[in-house]
């Protein structure tokens, strides 16, 4: 039997969501939805239930039209919920979203500067509305990213455009950031840049980020934890490494004849004749050895990656809705 | 803080809109300077006036409200500590800023011209009336602007905005009190003309209740 880990552990990871939550019991959490639902003709956001601690990075993961982008407008005081609470940094949204706001920096990939003002007019903008803009950091980030101030935000190529947004929300210093969807249509060395941007930050603890995106590859490496959503429904959301923990996909041979036990937490059974391959979400040894006492042989247990475990939690999630 | 951030988007639109202000005072001053031919001069200076205003009204509200949501800026404007209420009373008092300004100087250009000119001053009651006819444009236009994302509604409502002024002008002047005195060397202010006035101001106020009603009740932004 052998083992393939292609997310090893990170012990840094671990501590910080340690630390996150004892900063969320102190403090209260950065971000929390209770029962939010928001209905529109052809989709429904449903019972979306959600905690941010401080310090925290979020993954919020989903496909097109599972509801990112609406709950994160909801959370932005940008539209209202039909029902449920809101609250970011202890203040209720959307009532007092003009206080919550001042701490938070928010870059969305539907966003976009006034096309007619250059970069440095934005700066100077931005600044005069937060006390805590850090000119010096604004300045690294324009060298870091290439960005030219005297440029006008229309002649800003997208990837540009995305740079200096994210440059105008980062140098606020905000306890709270919120990105929805900002790589998409990066090119690789620009979506590199901005990782690694959004890297350095994560090392500041009392930071927290909700990253929104379809692309795991991005989410997975600076998030702690994940949510997953799926047509209007938070499916699941729980810290990374419990993720990667949990899920598993075995590799069995079977015997002639053999058939396999059903065991809780098993997703999905492919393959047929002697060879099945089996997709759990609450894996332990023992189940290993479960099925070995029932005759099978366990050729080969794989962790699995986010996107794999994204894509089985999807499909697991419409699969049981349809039954 | 959300306040002073409210006055900041208020300045922010206005630094946006000086360009075609400043334009549409120069259209507007070039009608006013038709008014010294004489009788000849009152049509093209009418267009011009009513060209200019009517163009300001259009820009002020398209570009900066209309186009913040087309153009995708309205996400960012509301990243900034302030309710979408307070987005829209800032947008308000910026167009209506804007608007107010050639509107101001362009009316009492007019007014000091007729009074100056060859033109008799029982002009100055129907001047006051069409200056306020477009004020009451102009809330219309911004209030459509702010409550419909429809192009189809913000054309019809520009269209109208054009055809109605001349129905407007054309249609005071065939009101007898106003003819018997609007060619005359006093200005008059008939009964007719103060119900106008009172119903023209009366509009503006129904139309910004109505824009303030609305927005309260707005549940999405974006």
């Amino acid at each position: 039997m052998s083992e393939r880990t292609p997310n090893g552990d990170s012990p840094p990871l671990r501590e910080r969501a340690a630390a996150a939550s004892a900063r969320a019991a102190e403090h209260g959490p950065v971000i929390e939805l209770d029962g939010v639902e928001k209905s529109y003709p052809y989709f429904r956001l449903q019972d979306v239930r959600m905690r941010l601690a401080p310090g925290e990075v979020m993954g919020f993961i989903g496909p097109n039209g599972a509801g990112k982008s609406t709950t994160i407008r909801i959370l932005m005081g940008f539209v209202r919920p039909d029902r449920g609470e809101v609250r970011v940094l202890g203040h209720p949204i959307p009532a007092a979203q003009a206080a919550a706001k001042r701490h938070i920096g928010y870059v969305s990939e539907e966003m976009r500067l006034f096309g007619q003002a250059t970069l440095e007019w934005h700066m100077r903008f931005v600044a005069s509305s937060y006390p805590g803009w850090d000119a010096g950091y604004a300045k690294m980030l324009l060298r870091r990213f290439d960005l030219r101030p005297e440029q006008t935000a229309r002649r800003l190529s997208h990837g540009q455009h995305v740079k200096a947004m994210l440059l105008l929300a980062l140098a606020r210093r905000p306890r709270l950031l919120v990105l929805d969807e900002p790589m998409t249509g990066l090119d690789p060395v620009a979506r590199h840049e901005v990782l690694s941007e959004l890297m350095d930050i994560v090392t500041d603890e009392g930071r927290s980020i909700l990253f929104s995106s379809h692309h795991t590859q991005d989410v997975e490496q600076i998030s702690d934890r994940i949510t997953f959503i799926d047509r209007g429904r938070v499916i699941e959301s729980s810290d990374k490494e419990t993720f990667l923990e949990r899920w598993r996909r075995l590799h069995l041979e079977l015997p002639a004849g053999g058939a396999l036990p059903v065991h809780p937490g098993v997703i999905d059974v492919r393959g047929g004749g002697r060879l099945s391959i089996v997709t759990t979400n609450a894996f332990t040894p023992e189940l290993g050895a479960a099925y070995e006492r029932a005759g099978a042989r366990v050729r080969e247990i794989q962790h699995m990656t986010l996107e794999e475990i994204f894509v089985a939690e999807v499909m697991a999630s419409r699969k049981e809705s349809l039954a | 803080m959300s306040g002073s951030v409210l006055w900041r988007f208020v300045g922010k639109d206005l630094h946006f809109n000086r360009g075609f202000t400043a334009g549409s005072i120069a259209i507007g001053f070039v009608g006013l300077a038709f008014v010294h031919l004489g009788p000849a001069g009152t049509m093209p200076a009418i267009t011009l006036l009513i060209t200019a205003l009517i163009l300001q009204a259009v820009f002020v509200c398209t570009r900066s409200i209309v186009a913040e949501r087309k153009e995708r800026t309205l996400a960012f404007a509301l990243s900034f500590p302030l309710s979408p209420g307070q987005y829209a009373v800032a947008k308000v008092i910026a167009a209506t800023a804007s608007f107010l300004v050639p509107w101001v100087v362009l009316a009492v250009g007019s007014l000091i011209l007729i009074s100056i000119s060859p033109i008799g001053h029982g002009m100055v009651p129907v001047s006051v009336a069409a200056w306020l006819y477009f004020l009451d444009e102009f809330c219309l236009i911004l209030a459509v602007s702010l409550c419909t994302d429809s192009d189809t509604w913000i054309g019809l409502t520009i269209a109208s905005m054009s055809v109605s002024t001349s129905f407007f002008l054309y249609f005071i002047q065939r009101i007898p009190s106003i003819q018997a005195t609007m060619s005359g060397p006093t200005a008059l202010w008939s009964g007719a003309l103060i119900a106008i006035l009172a119903a023209e101001l009366a509009l503006a106020t129904l139309i910004l209740a109505l824009l303030a009603y609305r927005l309260a009740r707005k549940r999405e932004f974006i």
